[in-house]
């Protein structure tokens, strides 16, 4: 009689295992399954075929590679969960017994399990770390948030707070700010480090909204908070010491430390904005800063696309430039305005900040008295003493500029005045034909003058009313192509035309500019195009129709909206003159 | 040796008992005494005990002697006497430790109590491991302080603990034949060649975290609040028809009666046909009303069919049947010249289902990259958060905060396949405490009354 072949011995039935025996083959808790699988990176998986994986049982298994888990068998780290689990035991069983000399040792004395070689197998090199630091930001920023809470150990949030003030200052140094956002849920920032983009949200500073337990796993979110912040703590000691500063910064009593006991004493008076306005110590002197760091870019294409190089270089100098935004602008915060985002966007573009000493006495630098502030934020109506000397502008202005990468200009954001929109630096034009409204064109390209209206009406008021009409036909009509001047060429030519062109042709003459007929180049193109078209094989052609005619359509429509504009402002403008005229005739009668 | 005349000499004991052993004793205590103390002084020569210096003040480092291929093995060298005479009797003495010390060992002196108190020696003894304790922990601190955790670059010349040695093991490896390695795996796993490499696991590459809606921003242009809004609201819409579809395909396909009624029908349905119920009277008056008729009434001889019908059924019974026939004839002959077109069909056969089986391989593929069900519950996406155009301020001061960025982070773990999602938990599991009158505790009428019980 042949082997019998047993069921699920191969394929995809011996590749994966249920939770249950993954914990029965490492020996541990299912707490420390979770906490291992979370810090070493291995999920579960959904397998092509449940039934199959699941060994022809039923129903909805978490599953996982069985390679995964043979990979975590070999993990120190596990030893160190066994040696965790026996320590508390035994501080549980001192608790218990109530001795209390025991329970202070146990409790202090709780091994630390160490997470530095799984970082770095996880993040094999240091652009892997900055790829995955999103998400480290951004549960880091939220868990600097927290205040004391009982499902989460104090360290932790005291860890989170000190990092992220850490990274914000390499970010102020290495002048890396490049977008901001400020949404209703929160503020995006996005850093450029070694060429990584880095996006992460902190949330509006308003008091510690109560989490739903609900809704969270808090313990779930700890544990990769836990990774995550070594994760972060060791991208933070590389970047300090790239940018040669110390590390760990001073950054006067904020430390993580003294940020626990303040935690545990339940009265917290560090500033965590005070410490972002703190200088960093260097660890070596004339090394070149990063905000005037130049780059001798390559003046010729490496691949021979010129285009994309000279886009290149026009992107480094606009970062060039952006990276000195605010050099040498002196700016009071208001007591109103949220100071962190404002004090991170200001100082990584070299401006120096204040704000009021009497409500926050820590790290103030200059009174608001001072003469040489050049700006001032204010986010209310009005206020009842101004200084002469400075622009009192809404705090919108400084992302708007950061993201503009240019100093805008302040008249729209004065006191009291109605903002333009707040638009996204994260979109991603997708519709390249579409209709873009002067304003918005202008918020990209100043050049570009928005509201021609003022200067009309000032024009009418000189009393020189003209015929606008006539004036803007006049553009239309050149835009016009000039199709039917054709050469008229090749009817017949006599003799003495022929020498007399032989002469000409032994002359040497000024130079006449080419002519090019740009109708004739403009239908040979056409021509060419339809040829081409007729290439288009079968199974595309259906296709290439439907794109053409919808770039016909959006090119109506975006005509169409033109059209519309330029009538509203037509009749806009009629309608002022009119006004204008009935005022001055009431006023002649008067 | 002497030995006694008259002895037996064909046992061991017959020799133990009378052989005078005296002599053998005394050489070899003088064998032994030479030993311990050494040839006498005065049988030794002059060089023997003297020697010239001439090294000065260094003193020479002696190399240790090279083995030699004969020399035993250490490992047997504990078995081996050091003594250079032969023992009388083999012997296997158990030394019984006493470790009279052990304590004194764990006390340490240098570790007192600040304040001078007379305790007894073991109370003393039980204070100073405390404080042993208490010494050791402040210096943990002290060390912690001292040393921050983040303090090597872990991505540049830090090297692993163990990674030297897996070096060295490395090099050995090359020399060695795969046999010998596969042979040793087994007992030294580190010998493998084989190494333990991070799994890569393709995640879900949505991110909404990545790219906010522009639409989200706190002062928004028009256009992309309106579009937001109407994402959302065509989601919403979605949502309610799904919901109005379950409700349709599954409680509006049951008949739904309220308690009362349900009862009054139960009570219907029993005293049916029972005297003296009122909906007897009224099945009474229907019959009165309406004349019985039967839905197949049986035959009677009025409506027989004729003769000249029934021939007429017979014949185009026939005729049904051999047209039947005829075609079952034509289908044969017709499949016969078929024969060659059925090559052409089973090829195209082949290729649809080839077709379908590689849009079933890239439905997987994509299904592969988006959100995977990975435990019993399946993800599903919260609502997004907006602000109505009215709770527009236009201003930082004024605008409210929206949306939970620690829900969203969450969400967007499960979303990425990173965590299975779980069961929401609607209650905390809070253990209830159970509440116990003590027995000699005596409830008076007059306190019921006035707690309302």
């Amino acid at each position: 009689m042949p082997m019998q072949k047993k069921k699920f011995q191969s394929g995809e039935g011996a590749r994966y295992v249920t939770r249950r025996a993954a914990l029965n083959k490492l020996q541990l808790s299912l707490k420390d399954f979770r906490t291992l699988c979370i810090i070493k990176g291995i999920y579960p998986r959904e397998p092509a075929h449940r039934r199959r994986a699941q060994k022809g049982k039923s129903g909805i298994q978490i599953l996982y590679l069985k390679k995964d888990i043979l990979f975590l068998l070999h993990e120190p780290m596990i030893w160190k969960l066994r040696d965790l689990q026996v320590h508390l035991n035994r501080l549980r069983r001192a608790k218990g017994m109530n001795q209390k000399d025991l329970i202070k040792r146990y409790a202090n004395t709780v091994p630390r399990i160490t997470i530095d070689h799984i970082v770095k197998e996880r993040y094999p090199t240091f652009i892997d770390a900055l790829r995955d630091m999103d998400d480290a930001l951004t549960i880091c920023c939220l868990f600097a948030t927290f205040p004391k809470l009982k499902s989460i150990p104090t360290h932790l949030i005291a860890l989170c707070r000190r990092l992220t003030i850490e990274f914000m200052h390499v970010c102020i140094a290495a002048r890396a700010l490049r977008k901001v956002f400020i949404s209703i849920k929160g503020i995006y920032f996005q850093v450029e480090i070694k060429g990584q983009a880095i996006t992460w949200v902190i949330p509006h500073n308003y008091p510690h909204e109560p989490q739903k337990k609900q809704e969270v796993d808090f313990y779930t979110m700890s544990t990769f908070a836990d990774f995550y912040s070594t994760a972060l703590g060791f991208v933070n000691f590389r970047l300090y010491h790239n940018l040669n500063l110390y590390y760990p910064p001073r950054l006067g009593s904020y430390t993580a430390e003294a940020i626990e006991d303040e935690m545990l004493e339940e009265n917290e008076t560090s500033d965590r904005v005070a410490a972002l306005n703190l200088p960093l110590l260097k660890t070596a002197e004339d090394v070149e800063d990063p905000a005037e760091a130049e780059l001798n870019l390559d003046t010729f294409a490496a691949d021979g696309n010129e285009e994309k190089a000279e886009e290149a270089r026009k992107e480094y100098e606009k970062v060039r430039k952006l990276k000195n935004l605010f050099e040498g602008l002196k700016i009071f915060l208001n007591r109103e305005v949220p100071r962190e985002p404002l004090v991170f966007a200001l100082r990584c573009f070299g401006a120096k900040v204040s704000w009021d000493v009497t409500t926050f006495p820590e790290g103030a630098t200059f009174p608001e008295t001072d003469e040489t502030i050049t700006h001032q934020i204010v986010d209310r109506p009005d206020l009842e003493k101004k200084f002469i000397s400075r622009y009192y502008i809404q705090p919108q202005w400084v992302f708007d500029c950061v993201n503009a990468r240019e100093l805008l200009p302040v008249e729209k954001y004065f006191i009291g005045t109605p903002l333009p929109p707040h638009l996204s630096p994260f979109t991603v034009e997708y519709r390249t034909q579409r209709y873009v409204p002067p304003e918005e064109k202008a918020l990209t390209d100043p050049s570009v003058i928005v509201n021609r209206d003022q200067e009309l009406l000032d024009e009418i008021s000189d009393n020189e009313i003209e015929d606008i009409k006539d004036g803007e036909n006049e553009p239309e009509d050149e835009n016009m192509e000039t199709d039917d001047d054709i050469d008229e060429f090749g009817d017949e030519i006599t003799e003495e035309q022929l020498a007399e062109i032989k002469r000409k042709k032994m002359k040497v003459e000024t130079g006449t500019p080419e002519i090019v007929n740009k109708g004739k180049l403009r239908r040979e193109n056409h021509q060419m195009q339809l040829l081409k078209e007729k290439m288009i094989q079968k199974k595309y052609r259906s296709l290439y129709k439907s794109m053409k005619s919808g770039k016909i359509q959006r090119q109506k429509e975006i005509k169409l909206l033109k059209y519309k504009r330029r009538i509203h402002e037509r009749t806009s403008i009629e309608k002022k003159r009119a006004e204008i005229k009935a005022r001055r005739a009431q006023a002649a009668v008067a | 040796m002497k030995t006694k005349k008259k002895a037996g000499r064909r046992l061991k004991r017959d020799w133990r008992r009378k052989i005078d052993v005296t002599d053998v004793d005394t050489y070899l205590d003088n064998k032994r005494l030479e030993e311990r103390i050494g040839v006498s002084f005065t049988e030794k020569k002059n060089e023997e005990l003297f020697h010239i210096d001439v090294s000065g003040k260094k003193k020479n480092i002696l190399k240790p002697p090279k083995k030699s291929l004969d020399a035993p093995l250490k490992c047997l060298s504990s078995l081996q006497s050091t003594s250079a005479i032969v023992p009388l009797a083999k012997r296997s003495v158990k030394k019984n430790k006493k470790n009279k010390n052990k304590s004194d060992e764990k006390f340490d002196k240098n570790i007192k109590p600040l304040k001078k108190t007379i305790i007894k020696k073991k109370d003393a003894q039980k204070l100073n491991k405390i404080l042993k304790s208490k010494v050791k922990m402040l210096q943990l601190k002290e060390n912690s302080t001292n040393n921050d955790v983040f303090n090597k670059d872990l991505w540049s010349g830090y090297r692993e603990p163990g990674q030297h040695k897996e070096k060295l093991i490395n090099n050995v490896i090359k020399w060695l034949p795969s046999e010998v390695l596969n042979h040793n795996a087994k007992i030294l796993p580190k010998l493998s060649d084989k190494k333990m490499v991070h799994p890569s696991q393709r995640l879900c590459k949505v991110d909404d975290m990545k790219c906010p809606h522009p639409g989200l921003s706190y002062n928004p242009t028009i256009e992309d609040h309106v579009s937001l809004l109407a994402t959302i609201a065509e989601k919403e819409t979605e949502l309610i028809k799904h919901e109005a579809h379950v409700n349709r395909v599954t409680q509006s396909l049951f008949k739904q009666v309220s308690k009362e009624k349900h009862e009054q029908i139960i009570t219907e349905e029993l005293t049916e046909g029972l005297p003296g119920f009122s909906n007897d009277t009224v099945d009474v008056a229907n019959e009165d009303t309406s004349e019985f008729k039967a839905i197949n009434p049986p035959t009677t001889r009025d409506n027989q069919k004729s003769i000249k019908k029934r021939k007429i059924q017979r014949r185009l019974r026939n005729e049904e049947r051999q047209r039947i026939n005829a075609k079952v004839e034509k289908k044969k002959i017709s499949d016969l010249y078929r024969l060659r077109y059925i090559n052409q069909e089973l090829d195209e056969l082949e290729n649809s289902t080839t077709k379908k089986k590689l849009k079933r391989l890239q439905k997987r593929q994509i299904s592969n990259i988006s959100t995977r069900r990975l435990g019993t519950n399946k993800f599903t996406e919260s609502h997004d958060t907006f602000t109505l155009p009215k709770d527009l301020k236009g201003t930082l001061r004024e605008t409210e905060p929206q949306g939970n960025i620690f829900k969203d982070c969450f969400e967007s773990l499960q979303k990425r396949n990173i965590l299975s999602v779980g069961k929401k938990q609607l209650k905390l599991n809070k253990k209830k405490i159970q509440s116990f009158m003590h027995p000699a505790f005596k409830i008076t009428p007059d306190m019921l009354a006035e707690y309302n019980v």
